[in-house]
């Protein structure tokens, strides 16, 4: 009886999430649509989390069986780690992951982080890590797997890399889960793994709600952006570094983020959803004329310090009128970026209609 | 013609040309009229040429020959004054001081001086690293009368410096350290032409006063007892020149990144090509070599980058190892110290 009703209950709780799902093979319901990476699948009596291997394509980085914490003892397929839902003391490497997971009303679930010391201070993390009710276990790259494992928690939520290096927290023995989002080439794909977190905590009826307003309010601003007879506006980003430009390829998540809201990206003919590694005269002689130069700056920037830091700045038409500075310690943007694309695009067309009063992206400081 | 009159213009062709290269070679396909009438101040036809060939190339060119220049003429320095073929501009700690400074601004910092400051807070952190060790090396080589110990001494600075650098990387977040790689690869673009002079005086200067060197540095190669019954103040001497070469060392890895090899093989290759270890024909030539050898890994990184860049310090080993190893193979052959 008791597996019958915990299947019930179960089922009743994945009947809560909304949208189009479509049958999926073996069974089930897939419920993700934009997400390249991730595949959430609801399969009787538990939900299937597959992640792609970003790096190697064809290849899967991760496969998660999600099974109510209530059901008795369940055997899942060969491959599969077993995870436990809903998730009561977690650790959150991502501060965009701690953030999404407080909106979805779950943060009581955070029972450490990693890289605490690189909060914001209006991060709610940060105060909670004061108060003592959430734990730091320091370095992503080397956390404290002793403190990991006192906690014994009931999973980790962290973020692949290509070269790994994950300082031993396997050892921890909770489930790793991949949160490979950040590897998303789409707005909507990245804004969907939502979902992942919000059948982890339990509330993926939530997690739905914002992911269909997010992808619709994002839809209708690009619409209203397409339908717009402006011309695009041409658009740079980035600056170098010791010689080397890094520029988002055309592919990018970037890239299609300012397309969308009604730039024209100096790289979009470019292949690929990496960054380019250029030089600074290649990406002058290509975008000289770009009317706008968007910059991502940790505490700002003022213009005598990017003149400086950028000599050939000079030789750019968006230079200065045209640059436009977000100040990632003192906006969201990375947190938003993730899961409110939505609010970041309406920003970036306001840009590029002309308007200073933006929230991101600002005109730069003399 | 003398084998010193032949080695000064091959190298001095060597460098012409590697320069040319420079300027004629990049990610942007400039034709070769362009880039004569945007050196001349003619009409080009894409003004954005201009400030390529001028602000990036000539200035890399530039900052190239400068830079090779300063660190081969510190290199022999170090090398006369420690009687030790092995020694160079990183090996007293001074580099690894000046890459501490940057360290200190770009991660302990948050970034943040970077993004007020620019490019000025990275040469500033880097001068006060390196001026900070240089000091404290100073003060040692005032106490210490052993040429061995006052070496012992800068390589471990040097191991402290990297301590506290692993640990500043150790804490620091995966932007900061991502730019502090980058910036530890080096890299001869960063310096503008509107600090060009400032780079060139400080190079050329230090180098020029080197020059007033040359005849204690013909008796230290002798050693240190012949050097001061010959009327060297060995005390004194063997300051200025770790001054020297410590503000040589400090300037070009302010403004270049900590640059690795060149301050190290090129005297040798001055060695091999002079057959001598007179500094009379030696210091000038190795200025030169030096020049010609910070040019040309300059064009090998542009050149191999297809469309980017390849790190300095991803070339230096290729051209300086093997020199290295036919140097330990036939050292026998070479003129060396006492």
């Amino acid at each position: 009886m008791k597996p019958f009703v915990t299947v019930f209950a179960l089922a009743a709780l994945l009947c809560g999430c909304g949208g189009a799902h479509h049958a999926a093979p073996g069974g089930g319901d897939t419920v993700t649509r934009a997400a390249s990476l991730l595949t959430i699948v609801e399969r009787p009596g538990w939900v299937e989390a597959s992640v792609a291997d970003p790096w190697r394509e064809g290849h899967v980085l991760a496969r998660y069986a999600l099974v109510a914490d209530s059901a008795a003892n369940t055997s899942v397929p060969d491959g599969y780690t077993l995870v436990r839902v809903p998730l009561r003391r977690s650790i959150v490497y991502s501060s965009i992951h701690t953030a999404a997971i407080d909106e979805l009303g779950a943060a009581g679930a955070i029972a450490a982080v990693a890289d605490g010391d690189w909060l914001s201070d209006s991060d709610p993390v940060k105060a909670r890590i004061a108060a003592g009710d959430v734990a730091d276990l320091g370095p992503s790259m080397s956390p404290s797997v002793e403190m990991a494992v006192g906690l014994e928690p009931d999973a980790i939520l962290l973020s692949p890399y290509e070269s790994g290096g994950r300082g031993g927290i396997e050892r921890a023995g909770a489930p790793l889960v991949e949160m490979a989002d950040y590897m998303e080439p789409t707005p909507h794909g990245r804004a969907e793994w939502l979902l992942l977190m919000g059948y982890l905590y339990g509330v993926p009826g939530r997690a739905r709600g914002i992911c269909d307003s997010v992808a619709a309010r994002y839809d209708s601003i690009a619409a209203a952006v397409a339908r717009s007879e402006r011309p695009r506006p041409r658009v740079l980003t980035e600056r170098p570094q010791s010689g080397v430009w890094y520029v988002p390829a055309g592919g990018s998540y970037m890239a299609r983020l300012i397309a969308d809201a009604g730039g024209d990206y100096a790289w979009a003919d470019e292949p690929g959803s990496g960054s380019l590694a250029l030089d600074a005269a290649a990406v002058l002689d290509r975008a000289a004329d770009a009317d706008y130069w968007l910059l991502k700056e940790y505490g700002g920037i003022s213009e005598a310090a990017l003149a400086s830091a950028v000599p050939l700045a000079r030789g750019l038409n968006a230079y200065p009128r045209g640059v436009r500075v977000c100040d990632t310690r003192a906006t969201g943007l990375y947190l938003d970026q993730a899961f409110h694309p939505d609010r970041v695009l309406s920003d970036m067309a306001a840009v590029f209609a002309g308007a200073d009063s933006t929230i991101y992206f600002r005109p730069l400081a003399r | 013609m003398s084998r010193t009159a032949i080695a000064t213009i091959a190298t001095a062709a060597l460098a012409i040309a590697a320069a040319a290269g420079i300027l004629l070679c990049g990610s942007v396909d400039i034709p070769p009229a362009e880039v004569w009438a945007a050196l001349t101040g003619g009409e080009v036809s894409r003004e954005v040429w201009r400030i390529i060939v001028t602000d990036t190339r000539l200035a890399a060119a530039l900052t190239a020959a400068l830079a090779g220049c300063g660190l081969a003429v510190a290199g022999l320095l170090l090398q006369t004054t420690f009687s030790n073929p092995l020694a160079g501009p990183s090996i007293l700690g001074i580099s690894t001081g000046a890459s501490l400074g940057v360290a200190v601004v770009m991660l302990a910092l948050g970034g943040a001086a970077v993004s007020a400051a620019g490019q000025a807070a990275v040469v500033a952190g880097a001068l006060v690293g390196a001026a900070a060790v240089m000091a404290a090396l100073l003060a040692v080589a005032s106490v210490v009368r052993s040429a061995t110990m006052l070496l012992i001494v800068g390589i471990l600075i040097g191991y402290l410096a990297s301590s506290a650098i692993a640990l500043l990387n150790f804490f620091a977040s995966r932007e900061g350290v991502h730019s502090f790689t980058i910036w530890g690869l080096g890299s001869f673009v960063d310096v503008p032409m509107s600090r060009m002079a400032v780079f060139a005086a400080l190079t050329l200067a230090a180098t020029a006063l080197s020059m007033c060197y040359i005849k204690p540095l013909n008796a230290l190669l002798l050693g240190s007892r012949y050097a001061a019954s010959a009327g060297v103040d060995v005390r004194r001497t063997r300051l200025g020149l770790l001054l020297l070469s410590g503000l040589l060392t400090a300037v070009v890895t302010a403004w270049c990144g900590p640059i690795g090899f060149v301050g190290m093989v090129v005297p040798h290759v001055a060695r091999l090509a002079l057959h001598t270890s007179n500094h009379r024909s030696l210091l000038p030539f190795t200025a030169l070599a030096g020049a010609a050898t910070g040019l040309v890994c300059q064009l090998l990184s542009v050149a191999a980058g297809a469309g980017g860049v390849i790190p300095v310090n991803a070339i230096t080993p290729l051209v300086g190892v093997p020199v290295i190893i036919y140097i330990i193979v036939r050292r026998r052959s070479i003129f060396y110290f006492n």
